[in-house]
């Protein structure tokens, strides 16, 4: 969405929206803190009827030409290393560190997260 | 007496299994939210519901207000008074009743948005560049859903409000007006009181379509209880937990359906003879100009600037090539084939109860009692209706899987639960409509054609149904649109990989794309027009269809 605005017709209200945007990226507190990142996974049902060709197009998805397709086409950032980022994106948010917690330890406090999100009234 | 008319065994255990249907879901709501612990509760009731509560009532207060504003000041401009425009708008303001709430939110959002037409037009006129040079009102605000809310559902008072001021006799407000009273005060002290049932009538239909409302609410960012149920579920995955927010909600709908009732009982007094109606004043000069703006003015908010705007970005879609995608059109044959089936069950259950209600005397009250039992789905939210259904379904399907040795979720998988929601929520309109079309005929039909040798079956099919055409199409189509229409109950009960138009619409408004939501939208409207045009074709039997919406 970000990457649509700034890269949208220069002088159009969406561009011009989009350059008034600046993004922060939080970290994590300690020496290794970095940013959280949500990720797009994907999983293959283990009673899928076609594994070879399910396995085939997640191998495809990860692989560096469709990955570089993500980045261009969606203003992703890339699983892969060595994808080259969208120049938008290089240009306004830049590298990113991602945290290094694993997600199915994220995914264990899910429960808690959840009450604190209604207890401090994150959403509202 | 004795009795004249016996209803079967048959008709009556088959109304009384019905009746029984509708209430599995509400009763395995009280049973799941009861029986899942107090830790639960005290965190719903210390962070959760305090706020929804809250945002919940203030909603309702607003939405009332501004409904009774809208519905009852129209229903008296075009009543009493005659002005440039008057006979195209006194139909015209039921218009909004095509447009579902989550259609003008959605419409709304995209109009009033600071880099949208309206916003961008103003900024044009006072020669303003940037956005942040023109602040108006946050659209996603308590006041915002308010308006939004407000003028989609106007029409339930405006209806009802109409029916009366129309059946008013002429002699008491020229009696008031004889007896010194102004134009206003007798308006006030004698039109508005005796219209008091119906508007609470409306009212109360305005307000349970506010607690139903789940697409407006949430785009506009309003924490509802009725949002709160549906996120406490698919985000939270707490059953429990909406089954709990669920049999609280339950109680506010309890207490307005309990004002409606109230209201209906003394429904009668205003209409007791059928005497001169109030004979429109012709307005002149400015105030002429000024009565056709006000009545004007919610139907172009409420109706013509929503449908303009999907109009246009449909046309702009399609001129794009963009052309309409396979998904929206599988979409729309999962409409249609889920109205369809919503609406054959629905009418047949409906005919079936309505029949075997109508016996007299004491029996009658019985199965007039089962016959309100079975109606009582229109008064459930969606999301509650769903989350009561889903243990109960959940139940059915585990021990149909075992016993027929299938995979996963037989029922939940082909969409009968879904389809039973729909029904349940629905029902009220069949069996009101087909019962008011069973009073209207004389007890002598069925009489002469048992006292020649038909059976009671017999009797229904050859005379009672072909009289009750109508009021059976009548109540097909209602439900065949609103069933188009549903979507909080969709949303939660459909399976997966299943969108239907409303679905696919809050899906598009949910990322903030709004490519082809406004086609989708605009499909809508067409269908819901449908039952807006047969009510609007009968102005004088206004109160009649409003009967069979019930």
């Amino acid at each position: 969405m970000l990457g649509q605005m700034k890269d949208a017709k220069p002088g159009s209200d969406a561009r011009r929206w989009g350059d008034a945007i600046k993004v922060i990226k939080p970290t994590f507190a300690g020496k290794n803190g970095g940013t959280h990142v949500n990720i797009s996974g994907a999983a293959l049902a283990r009673h899928a009827p076609q594994r070879a060709n399910a396995v085939k197009l997640l191998e495809f998805l990860v692989s560096p030409p469709a990955q570089a397709l993500y980045a261009q086409a969606n203003y992703e950032y890339p699983v892969r290393k060595g994808v080259a980022l969208d120049p938008v994106i290089a240009a306004s948010i830049g590298e990113l560190k991602a945290d290094s917690l694993p997600v199915a330890e994220i995914a264990k406090h899910r429960k808690q997260a959840s009450a604190l999100v209604d207890k401090v009234g994150f959403d509202q | 007496m004795k009795r004249l008319r016996s209803v079967g065994p048959v008709w009556r255990g088959g109304s009384i299994a019905i009746a029984l249907g509708v209430l599995v879901p509400l009763l395995a709501l009280l049973w799941l939210g009861l029986g899942s612990g107090l830790g639960h509760w005290a965190h719903l009731a210390g962070h959760v519901l305090p706020n929804a509560a809250l945002n919940t009532v203030l909603l309702l207060l607003g939405v009332g207000l501004l409904t009774l504003l809208i519905g009852t000041g129209c229903a008296w401009l075009v009543t009493a008074h005659d002005f440039p425009g008057r006979s195209v708008l006194h139909w015209a303001l039921l218009l909004p009743l095509a447009m579902p709430t989550y259609i003008v939110a959605f419409a709304y959002l995209d109009l009033l948005h600071p880099i949208g037409p309206l916003q961008g037009a103003l900024r044009w006129a006072l020669g303003l560049d940037s956005p942040r040079d023109l602040r108006l009102p946050e659209l996603r605000s308590m006041g915002g859903a308010i308006f939004v809310l407000g003028f989609a559902l106007y029409p339930y008072v405006y209806m009802s409000a109409r029916a009366m001021f129309m059946t008013q006799p002429a002699h008491l407000m020229e009696a008031a007006r004889a007896l010194g009273e102004t134009r206003l005060g007798a308006f006030w002290r004698v039109a508005l009181p005796l219209a008091r049932p119906a508007l609470a009538v409306g009212l109360s239909l305005a307000l349970l379509e506010t607690l139903n409302d789940i697409g407006a609410s949430e785009f506009l960012g309003i924490n509802t209880l009725t949002v709160t149920i549906y996120t406490t579920w698919i985000t939270r995955s707490d059953l429990a937990g909406a089954a709990q927010i669920a049999s609280a909600l339950l109680f506010v709908v309890i207490a307005l359906v309990m004002l409606e009732r109230l209201a209906r009982q003394h429904q009668r007094y205003g209409s007791a003879q059928r005497m001169r109606a109030i004979q429109p004043r012709r307005l002149q000069g400015a105030s002429a100009w000024g009565a056709s703006i006000a009545a004007g003015l919610p139907v172009l908010i409420g109706f013509i600037a929503p449908a303009l705007y999907l109009a246009w970005e449909t046309a702009k879609r399609l001129s794009q090539g963009g052309g309409i995608s396979s998904g929206l059109l599988t979409s729309l044959v999962n409409t249609l084939l889920l109205a369809a089936g919503v609406t054959v069950i629905t009418v047949g259950a409906g005919l079936v109860v309505a029949w075997a209600a109508r016996g007299q005397g004491s029996i009658r009250n019985r199965d007039a009692w089962v016959a309100r039992l079975a109606s009582l789905g229109y008064a459930v939210p969606g999301t509650v209706l769903a989350i009561g259904l889903l243990t109960p379904a959940l139940a059915l399907d585990a021990s149909l899987a075992g016993l027929l040795g299938l995979p996963g979720l037989p029922l939940m998988g082909a969409g009968v639960v879904l389809v039973l929601a729909c029904a349940i929520r629905f029902l009220a309109m069949p069996v009101g409509g087909i019962e008011a079309g069973l009073a209207r005929l004389p007890a002598a039909l069925e009489q002469a054609s048992r006292l020649l040798g038909e059976t009671a079956l017999g009797t229904l099919k050859r005379v009672h149904l072909p009289l009750l055409r109508p009021a059976i199409v009548a109540s097909s189509l209602l439900v065949f649109v609103d069933a188009m229409k549903e979507l909080p109950a969709t949303l939660l009960l459909r399976p997966a990989n299943f969108d239907t138009l409303a679905t696919w619409l809050y899906a598009e408004a949910a990322r903030g794309t709004y490519e082809e939501g406004a086609i989708a939208a605009l499909a809508i409207v067409i269908a819901g027009l449908l039952p807006v045009v047969l009510l609007a074709r009968k102005p004088l039997s206004i109160g009649m269809v409003e009967e069979v919406k019930k």
